[in-house]
Protein backbone atom coordinates (compact mmCIF):
# COMPACT_ATOMS: atom_id res chain seq x y z
CA UNK A 1 0.00 0.00 0.00
CA UNK A 2 2.80 2.43 0.83
CA UNK A 3 4.79 2.08 -2.41
CA UNK A 4 1.98 3.35 -4.58
CA UNK A 5 0.50 5.93 -2.22
CA UNK A 6 -0.38 8.52 -4.86
CA UNK A 7 -1.74 5.85 -7.22
CA UNK A 8 -4.02 4.57 -4.46
CA UNK A 9 -5.12 8.10 -3.58
CA UNK A 10 -6.01 8.76 -7.20
CA UNK A 11 -7.90 5.47 -7.58
CA UNK A 12 -9.89 5.97 -4.36
CA UNK A 13 -10.80 9.56 -5.14
CA UNK A 14 -11.96 8.67 -8.64
CA UNK A 15 -14.01 5.68 -7.46
CA UNK A 16 -15.82 7.75 -4.82
CA UNK A 17 -16.91 10.52 -7.19
CA UNK A 18 -18.91 10.60 -10.39
CA UNK A 19 -17.00 11.33 -13.62
CA UNK A 20 -19.99 13.32 -14.98
CA UNK A 21 -19.55 11.47 -18.27
CA UNK A 22 -23.25 10.96 -18.93
CA UNK A 23 -24.08 14.66 -18.65
CA UNK A 24 -21.03 15.69 -20.69
CA UNK A 25 -21.67 13.21 -23.51
CA UNK A 26 -25.39 14.07 -23.64
CA UNK A 27 -24.57 17.78 -23.98
CA UNK A 28 -21.91 17.02 -26.60
CA UNK A 29 -24.37 14.98 -28.70
CA UNK A 30 -27.03 17.71 -28.46
CA UNK A 31 -24.45 20.33 -29.49
CA UNK A 32 -23.36 18.16 -32.43
CA UNK A 33 -26.98 17.80 -33.61
CA UNK A 34 -27.61 21.56 -33.38
CA UNK A 35 -24.34 22.41 -35.16
CA UNK A 36 -25.06 19.86 -37.89
CA UNK A 37 -28.50 21.32 -38.44
CA UNK A 38 -27.08 24.88 -38.69
CA UNK A 39 -24.49 23.72 -41.23
CA UNK A 40 -27.19 22.03 -43.34
CA UNK A 41 -29.27 25.23 -43.28
CA UNK A 42 -26.27 27.33 -44.33
CA UNK A 43 -25.35 24.97 -47.17
CA UNK A 44 -28.90 24.85 -48.54
CA UNK A 45 -29.03 28.62 -48.33
CA UNK A 46 -25.79 28.89 -50.33
CA UNK A 47 -27.21 26.51 -52.95
CA UNK A 48 -30.32 28.64 -53.15
CA UNK A 49 -32.59 25.81 -51.97
CA UNK A 50 -35.22 26.05 -49.21
CA UNK A 51 -33.86 25.02 -45.79
CA UNK A 52 -35.07 22.20 -43.54
CA UNK A 53 -36.78 24.36 -40.94
CA UNK A 54 -35.66 27.96 -41.42
CA UNK A 55 -33.23 30.04 -43.45
CA UNK A 56 -30.37 31.84 -41.65
CA UNK A 57 -32.10 35.15 -42.31
CA UNK A 58 -35.32 33.79 -40.84
CA UNK A 59 -33.53 32.66 -37.68
CA UNK A 60 -31.88 36.04 -37.17
CA UNK A 61 -35.21 37.73 -37.80
CA UNK A 62 -36.86 35.56 -35.15
CA UNK A 63 -34.19 36.45 -32.59
CA UNK A 64 -34.56 40.14 -33.39
CA UNK A 65 -38.33 39.89 -33.20
CA UNK A 66 -38.58 38.47 -29.69
CA UNK A 67 -39.18 41.94 -28.28
CA UNK A 68 -42.52 42.06 -30.09
CA UNK A 69 -43.48 38.44 -29.30
CA UNK A 70 -45.85 37.75 -26.36
CA UNK A 71 -43.97 38.60 -23.16
CA UNK A 72 -45.29 35.55 -21.27
CA UNK A 73 -43.88 33.15 -23.85
CA UNK A 74 -40.46 34.79 -23.92
CA UNK A 75 -40.32 35.11 -20.13
CA UNK A 76 -41.23 31.41 -19.82
CA UNK A 77 -38.47 30.42 -22.24
CA UNK A 78 -36.04 32.64 -20.36
CA UNK A 79 -37.00 31.15 -17.00
CA UNK A 80 -36.57 27.62 -18.39
CA UNK A 81 -33.12 28.60 -19.70
CA UNK A 82 -32.10 30.09 -16.36
CA UNK A 83 -33.21 26.94 -14.49
CA UNK A 84 -31.48 24.58 -16.92
CA UNK A 85 -28.31 26.67 -16.85
CA UNK A 86 -28.24 26.73 -13.05
CA UNK A 87 -28.83 22.96 -12.96
CA UNK A 88 -25.86 22.38 -15.27
CA UNK A 89 -23.66 24.69 -13.17
CA UNK A 90 -24.63 22.71 -10.07
CA UNK A 91 -23.82 19.42 -11.85
CA UNK A 92 -20.44 20.84 -12.93
CA UNK A 93 -19.44 22.14 -9.50
CA UNK A 94 -20.82 19.68 -6.91
CA UNK A 95 -18.58 16.72 -5.95
CA UNK A 96 -21.10 14.11 -7.14
CA UNK A 97 -20.40 11.58 -4.41
CA UNK A 98 -21.25 7.99 -5.26
CA UNK A 99 -22.96 5.94 -2.58
CA UNK A 100 -19.84 3.98 -1.69
CA UNK A 101 -17.46 3.68 1.24
CA UNK A 102 -13.74 3.03 1.54
CA UNK A 103 -12.62 0.01 3.53
CA UNK A 104 -9.31 -0.24 5.34
CA UNK A 105 -7.27 -2.95 3.70
CA UNK A 106 -3.70 -4.22 3.79
CA UNK A 107 -3.29 -5.13 0.17
CA UNK A 108 -5.67 -3.14 -2.05
CA UNK A 109 -7.81 -0.02 -2.17
CA UNK A 110 -11.22 -1.43 -1.31
CA UNK A 111 -14.50 0.24 -2.21
CA UNK A 112 -17.85 -1.07 -0.97
CA UNK A 113 -21.25 -0.13 -2.31
CA UNK A 114 -23.51 1.21 0.46
CA UNK A 115 -26.02 -1.43 -0.62
CA UNK A 116 -23.66 -4.24 0.47
CA UNK A 117 -23.05 -2.62 3.86
CA UNK A 118 -26.81 -2.17 4.32
CA UNK A 119 -27.51 -5.77 3.38
CA UNK A 120 -24.92 -7.11 5.87
CA UNK A 121 -26.26 -4.86 8.66
CA UNK A 122 -29.86 -5.87 7.89
CA UNK A 123 -28.98 -9.53 8.21
CA UNK A 124 -27.26 -8.93 11.58
CA UNK A 125 -30.11 -6.75 12.89
CA UNK A 126 -32.71 -9.32 11.84
CA UNK A 127 -30.73 -12.11 13.49
CA UNK A 128 -30.38 -10.29 16.83
CA UNK A 129 -34.01 -9.07 16.83
CA UNK A 130 -35.29 -12.52 15.91
CA UNK A 131 -37.02 -11.36 12.73
CA UNK A 132 -37.21 -12.67 9.19
CA UNK A 133 -34.55 -10.97 7.00
CA UNK A 134 -37.18 -9.09 5.03
CA UNK A 135 -38.41 -7.25 8.13
CA UNK A 136 -35.16 -5.42 8.75
CA UNK A 137 -34.51 -2.62 6.31
CA UNK A 138 -31.27 -0.61 6.42
CA UNK A 139 -30.44 2.62 4.62
CA UNK A 140 -26.79 3.63 4.49
CA UNK A 141 -25.87 7.23 3.74
CA UNK A 142 -22.49 8.96 3.87
CA UNK A 143 -22.29 9.11 7.66
CA UNK A 144 -25.25 7.12 8.98
CA UNK A 145 -26.83 3.69 8.96
CA UNK A 146 -30.58 3.80 9.59
CA UNK A 147 -32.04 0.48 10.70
CA UNK A 148 -35.78 0.14 10.32
CA UNK A 149 -37.38 -2.89 11.98
CA UNK A 150 -40.92 -4.22 11.62
CA UNK A 151 -41.64 -6.39 14.67
CA UNK A 152 -43.87 -9.44 14.86
CA UNK A 153 -47.24 -8.34 16.25
CA UNK A 154 -47.41 -8.63 20.03
CA UNK A 155 -43.67 -9.02 20.64
CA UNK A 156 -41.17 -6.44 21.76
CA UNK A 157 -37.74 -5.87 20.23
CA UNK A 158 -34.67 -5.34 22.42
CA UNK A 159 -33.57 -2.16 20.65
CA UNK A 160 -30.45 -1.74 22.76
CA UNK A 161 -29.22 -5.23 21.88
CA UNK A 162 -29.84 -4.62 18.17
CA UNK A 163 -28.08 -1.26 18.34
CA UNK A 164 -25.05 -2.79 20.05
CA UNK A 165 -24.91 -5.64 17.56
CA UNK A 166 -25.15 -3.27 14.59
CA UNK A 167 -22.45 -1.00 16.07
CA UNK A 168 -20.15 -3.95 16.63
CA UNK A 169 -20.75 -5.14 13.08
CA UNK A 170 -19.90 -1.68 11.70
CA UNK A 171 -16.69 -1.74 13.75
CA UNK A 172 -15.65 -5.07 12.25
CA UNK A 173 -16.00 -3.65 8.73
CA UNK A 174 -13.20 -1.16 9.34
CA UNK A 175 -14.67 1.64 7.24
CA UNK A 176 -12.43 4.66 6.74
CA UNK A 177 -15.40 6.92 7.44
CA UNK A 178 -17.33 5.70 10.45
CA UNK A 179 -21.11 5.18 10.31
CA UNK A 180 -23.45 6.25 13.10
CA UNK A 181 -26.16 3.65 13.68
CA UNK A 182 -29.77 4.62 14.39
CA UNK A 183 -32.71 2.32 14.99
CA UNK A 184 -36.40 2.89 14.38
CA UNK A 185 -39.09 0.32 15.11
CA UNK A 186 -42.34 0.44 13.19
CA UNK A 187 -45.27 1.31 15.52
CA UNK A 188 -47.44 -1.38 13.94
CA UNK A 189 -46.18 -4.94 13.88
CA UNK A 190 -46.87 -7.49 11.22
CA UNK A 191 -48.60 -10.82 11.83
CA UNK A 192 -46.34 -13.77 11.20
CA UNK A 193 -43.25 -11.66 10.64
CA UNK B 1 -9.81 3.83 -12.84
CA UNK B 2 -10.21 4.79 -16.48
CA UNK B 3 -8.49 7.75 -18.06
CA UNK B 4 -11.57 9.95 -18.51
CA UNK B 5 -10.59 13.60 -18.23
CA UNK B 6 -12.98 14.63 -15.48
CA UNK B 7 -11.82 18.24 -15.29
CA UNK B 8 -12.60 18.62 -18.99
CA UNK B 9 -16.06 17.03 -18.46
CA UNK B 10 -16.89 19.45 -15.69
CA UNK B 11 -15.43 22.41 -17.57
CA UNK B 12 -17.54 21.59 -20.63
CA UNK B 13 -20.73 21.21 -18.56
CA UNK B 14 -19.92 24.48 -16.76
CA UNK B 15 -19.41 26.33 -20.05
CA UNK B 16 -22.65 25.04 -21.60
CA UNK B 17 -24.51 25.83 -18.37
CA UNK B 18 -23.14 29.37 -18.35
CA UNK B 19 -24.15 29.84 -22.00
CA UNK B 20 -27.72 28.60 -21.40
CA UNK B 21 -28.00 30.67 -18.22
CA UNK B 22 -26.88 33.82 -20.05
CA UNK B 23 -29.33 33.21 -22.92
CA UNK B 24 -32.17 32.60 -20.48
CA UNK B 25 -31.35 35.76 -18.53
CA UNK B 26 -31.32 37.87 -21.70
CA UNK B 27 -34.67 36.42 -22.81
CA UNK B 28 -36.23 37.08 -19.40
CA UNK B 29 -34.87 40.65 -19.33
CA UNK B 30 -36.20 41.39 -22.82
CA UNK B 31 -39.62 40.04 -21.84
CA UNK B 32 -39.92 41.70 -18.44
CA UNK B 33 -38.00 45.01 -18.49
CA UNK B 34 -39.51 47.64 -20.88
CA UNK B 35 -36.23 49.60 -21.24
CA UNK B 36 -34.32 46.49 -22.33
CA UNK B 37 -37.11 45.59 -24.75
CA UNK B 38 -36.85 48.95 -26.53
CA UNK B 39 -33.07 48.76 -26.67
CA UNK B 40 -33.22 45.17 -27.97
CA UNK B 41 -35.00 46.16 -31.20
CA UNK B 42 -32.52 48.96 -31.93
CA UNK B 43 -29.45 46.88 -31.02
CA UNK B 44 -30.42 43.85 -33.13
CA UNK B 45 -31.22 46.12 -36.08
CA UNK B 46 -27.75 47.67 -35.88
CA UNK B 47 -26.09 44.24 -35.70
CA UNK B 48 -28.12 42.88 -38.63
CA UNK B 49 -27.26 45.92 -40.74
CA UNK B 50 -23.53 45.51 -40.05
CA UNK B 51 -23.52 41.80 -40.79
CA UNK B 52 -25.54 42.29 -43.98
CA UNK B 53 -22.97 44.85 -45.15
CA UNK B 54 -20.16 42.36 -44.48
CA UNK B 55 -21.94 39.61 -46.37
CA UNK B 56 -22.58 41.89 -49.36
CA UNK B 57 -18.92 43.00 -49.36
CA UNK B 58 -17.60 39.44 -49.53
CA UNK B 59 -19.23 37.74 -52.53
CA UNK B 60 -18.09 34.32 -53.71
CA UNK B 61 -16.04 34.41 -56.94
CA UNK B 62 -17.76 33.49 -60.24
CA UNK B 63 -16.17 30.05 -60.52
CA UNK B 64 -17.76 28.82 -57.25
CA UNK B 65 -20.32 26.91 -59.29
CA UNK B 66 -23.85 26.66 -57.91
CA UNK B 67 -22.92 28.43 -54.65
CA UNK B 68 -24.23 31.94 -54.27
CA UNK B 69 -23.62 34.37 -51.43
CA UNK B 70 -20.75 35.41 -49.20
CA UNK B 71 -17.63 33.34 -48.58
CA UNK B 72 -18.02 34.20 -44.90
CA UNK B 73 -20.57 31.38 -44.83
CA UNK B 74 -17.83 28.93 -45.82
CA UNK B 75 -15.79 30.12 -42.83
CA UNK B 76 -18.82 29.54 -40.60
CA UNK B 77 -19.25 26.01 -42.00
CA UNK B 78 -15.57 25.23 -41.43
CA UNK B 79 -15.75 26.50 -37.83
CA UNK B 80 -18.87 24.41 -37.22
CA UNK B 81 -17.24 21.29 -38.69
CA UNK B 82 -14.16 21.80 -36.50
CA UNK B 83 -16.31 22.18 -33.41
CA UNK B 84 -18.25 19.00 -34.30
CA UNK B 85 -14.97 17.11 -34.74
CA UNK B 86 -13.74 18.35 -31.36
CA UNK B 87 -16.99 17.28 -29.67
CA UNK B 88 -16.85 13.82 -31.28
CA UNK B 89 -13.26 13.33 -30.09
CA UNK B 90 -14.29 14.55 -26.63
CA UNK B 91 -17.14 12.00 -26.43
CA UNK B 92 -15.15 9.08 -27.82
CA UNK B 93 -12.20 9.70 -25.49
CA UNK B 94 -14.28 8.84 -22.40
CA UNK B 95 -13.75 5.66 -20.44
CA UNK B 96 -10.47 4.42 -21.91
CA UNK B 97 -7.35 3.40 -20.03
CA UNK B 98 -7.26 -0.41 -20.29
CA UNK B 99 -3.88 -2.01 -20.82
CA UNK B 100 -2.94 -5.53 -21.84
CA UNK B 101 0.53 -5.43 -20.31
CA UNK B 102 0.84 -6.42 -16.66
CA UNK B 103 4.58 -6.03 -16.15
CA UNK B 104 7.80 -6.09 -18.12
CA UNK B 105 11.20 -7.00 -16.75
CA UNK B 106 14.23 -5.99 -18.78
CA UNK B 107 17.53 -7.86 -18.76
CA UNK B 108 19.35 -5.36 -16.47
CA UNK B 109 21.51 -4.09 -19.33
CA UNK B 110 22.97 -7.52 -19.94
CA UNK B 111 22.75 -8.23 -23.64
CA UNK B 112 22.44 -11.99 -23.14
CA UNK B 113 19.31 -11.91 -20.99
CA UNK B 114 16.14 -11.08 -22.83
CA UNK B 115 13.20 -9.05 -21.59
CA UNK B 116 10.15 -10.67 -20.05
CA UNK B 117 6.68 -9.32 -20.71
CA UNK B 118 3.71 -10.50 -18.66
CA UNK B 119 0.33 -9.98 -20.26
CA UNK B 120 -2.64 -8.71 -18.29
CA UNK B 121 -4.64 -11.83 -19.20
CA UNK B 122 -2.39 -13.81 -16.82
CA UNK B 123 -3.63 -11.86 -13.81
CA UNK B 124 -7.19 -11.63 -15.06
CA UNK B 125 -7.57 -15.38 -15.59
CA UNK B 126 -5.67 -16.44 -12.48
CA UNK B 127 -7.59 -14.18 -10.08
CA UNK B 128 -10.95 -14.74 -11.74
CA UNK B 129 -10.54 -18.51 -11.58
CA UNK B 130 -9.49 -18.40 -7.95
CA UNK B 131 -12.59 -16.37 -7.06
CA UNK B 132 -15.00 -18.30 -9.29
CA UNK B 133 -15.74 -21.12 -6.88
CA UNK B 134 -16.19 -19.07 -3.71
CA UNK B 135 -19.79 -19.57 -2.55
CA UNK B 136 -19.93 -16.07 -1.00
CA UNK B 137 -19.52 -14.37 -4.37
CA UNK B 138 -22.00 -14.31 -7.23
CA UNK B 139 -19.53 -13.02 -9.81
CA UNK B 140 -15.98 -11.75 -10.11
CA UNK B 141 -14.45 -9.75 -12.92
CA UNK B 142 -10.82 -8.64 -13.19
CA UNK B 143 -9.51 -5.96 -15.54
CA UNK B 144 -6.22 -4.08 -15.86
CA UNK B 145 -5.87 -0.32 -16.20
CA UNK B 146 -2.94 2.02 -16.60
CA UNK B 147 -2.92 4.44 -13.65
CA UNK B 148 -0.06 6.94 -13.40
CA UNK B 149 1.92 4.93 -15.99
CA UNK B 150 1.62 1.84 -13.80
CA UNK B 151 -0.52 -1.24 -14.44
CA UNK B 152 -3.18 -1.59 -11.77
CA UNK B 153 -5.64 -4.42 -11.22
CA UNK B 154 -9.34 -3.88 -10.72
CA UNK B 155 -11.18 -6.75 -9.07
CA UNK B 156 -14.94 -6.19 -9.19
CA UNK B 157 -16.95 -8.69 -7.21
CA UNK B 158 -20.68 -9.14 -6.65
CA UNK B 159 -21.56 -10.50 -3.21
CA UNK B 160 -24.47 -12.58 -2.14
CA UNK B 161 -27.05 -10.84 0.02
CA UNK B 162 -25.98 -10.30 3.63
CA UNK B 163 -22.28 -11.13 3.23
CA UNK B 164 -20.07 -8.88 5.35
CA UNK B 165 -17.93 -6.61 3.16
CA UNK B 166 -14.99 -7.32 5.49
CA UNK B 167 -15.33 -11.02 4.72
CA UNK B 168 -15.51 -10.35 0.98
CA UNK B 169 -12.48 -8.08 1.18
CA UNK B 170 -10.55 -10.76 3.11
CA UNK B 171 -11.31 -13.40 0.45
CA UNK B 172 -10.09 -11.18 -2.38
CA UNK B 173 -7.01 -10.02 -0.45
CA UNK B 174 -5.98 -13.64 0.12
CA UNK B 175 -6.20 -14.32 -3.59
CA UNK B 176 -4.30 -11.13 -4.41
CA UNK B 177 -1.50 -11.91 -1.98
CA UNK B 178 -1.21 -15.43 -3.43
CA UNK B 179 -1.03 -13.93 -6.92
CA UNK B 180 1.67 -11.45 -5.80
CA UNK B 181 3.77 -14.41 -4.73
CA UNK B 182 3.18 -16.14 -8.05
CA UNK B 183 4.11 -13.03 -10.04
CA UNK B 184 7.00 -12.01 -7.81
CA UNK B 185 5.94 -8.38 -7.50
CA UNK B 186 3.09 -6.39 -6.05
CA UNK B 187 0.89 -4.31 -8.34
CA UNK B 188 -1.55 -1.69 -7.06
CA UNK B 189 -5.06 -3.11 -6.91
CA UNK B 190 -8.61 -1.92 -6.45
CA UNK B 191 -11.29 -4.18 -5.02
CA UNK B 192 -14.82 -3.08 -5.77
CA UNK B 193 -17.51 -4.84 -3.75
CA UNK B 194 -21.05 -4.42 -5.01
CA UNK B 195 -24.42 -6.04 -4.47
CA UNK B 196 -26.06 -5.74 -7.84
CA UNK B 197 -29.25 -7.08 -9.34
CA UNK B 198 -28.29 -10.76 -9.32
CA UNK B 199 -27.47 -10.62 -5.61
CA UNK B 200 -30.92 -9.23 -4.89
CA UNK B 201 -32.79 -11.84 -6.89
CA UNK B 202 -30.98 -14.84 -5.40
CA UNK B 203 -33.32 -15.80 -2.60
CA UNK B 204 -32.14 -16.49 0.92
CA UNK B 205 -32.85 -19.91 2.38
CA UNK B 206 -35.38 -19.53 5.18
CA UNK B 207 -35.72 -22.07 7.95
CA UNK B 208 -38.66 -21.93 10.31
Amino acid sequence: MTTYRSTYQRISRRELHSPRSVAAITLAILAIVVLGWLIIEIVSNLLGRPGLLATPAGMVGAVAGISSAPAVLIAGLGAAGVLLGLLLLVVAVTPGRRSRHLLQSERAATIVDDEVIASALAREAARVAGLAPDNARVTVTRGRALVHLTPTSGTAIDQQAVLTAVRNQIDTFGLLRDLRAEITVAPNGRVGA
Amino acid sequence: MNSTNRVLNRGFIFLVGLLILATGTVLALVALVPVVRERWAAATKAVIDTVTRWLKATPLPEFAGPLMGSWLWLLAIAAGALLIAALVVFSVRQGHGHTNRLASVSGNGNANTGAVIVEAKVAEHAIQDALANRPELVAAHVSTYLVKRQSALKVAITCRRGISPREASRIVNEVLVAFDELLGLQLPALVQISGGFRARTTTVARLR
